[in-house]
């Protein structure tokens, strides 16, 4: 799984802890979802979304095997 | 329980842990116990003051950052470090076992029941740290 986080957050000028603040979780769990270490919940990436303004599947990008 | 007031019971636990340890060793010192106990439990009063203070300030500072303490990822770890170190305990509980087997067999003195007991605890809280550090450093496999 890829995430275009890193570019949204870009676009909008935010950082990894103003996201992080924003959603309610810590600065290393959008580290390691921007790495695609860690795939967070259904919620927590609707979450994600929503703060950059975009829908689940524009951030997340589930390659076919 | 948010996390400043975990913050603060946690503050409140370690401050009754050490009052005790003090109390503990100055006790020591009146009852006139051998001297090298009483420098040991001081020691060991030392020791986890330090942890204490380290642990304290780190919190602190996790704290004042505005940050949660807990969230899914952290939780996610949690639960995948205890369900590993369990299963690996396991195999450390077999080995216990089998040592313990040959120890009897030749004819050595073995450990009592209740210290090996206490060093399976201690190898459970080992590999849960070993693991859940390991995870926390590479990610939580999906």
């Amino acid at each position: 799984m890829r995430t275009r986080i890193k570019e949204l957050r870009a676009r909008y000028e935010l950082t990894q802890e103003d996201l992080a603040k924003k959603i309610g979780v810590r600065r290393e769990t959008i580290l390691f979802i921007e790495n695609g270490k860690y795939i967070p919940s259904l919620k927590l990436a609707h979450d994600i979304a929503k703060v950059l303004k975009s829908s689940v599947d524009e951030v997340f990008l589930f390659e076919k095997d | 329980m948010d996390d400043k007031a975990r913050f603060r019971a946690f503050v409140v636990v370690v401050v009754i842990v050490l009052a005790g340890g003090v109390l503990y060793t100055v006790a020591t010192v009146n009852a006139g116990v051998d001297v090298a106990w009483t420098l040991v439990s001081a020691v060991i009063v030392v020791s986890l003051a330090l942890v204490a203070i380290a642990v304290v300030r780190k919190e602190r500072k996790e704290l004042k950052s505005g940050f949660p303490k807990d969230d899914e990822r952290s939780r996610a770890i949690r639960m995948r470090a205890g369900y590993l170190a369990f299963f690996i305990s396991l195999y450390f509980l077999l080995g216990m076992g089998f040592v313990h087997g040959v120890l009897e067999d030749q004819q050595i003195v073995s450990l009592p029941t209740s210290e090996w007991a206490m060093i399976y605890v201690a190898a459970l809280g080992s590999i849960f740290l070993a693991v859940h550090t390991y995870l926390n450093r590479k990610g939580v496999p999906g």
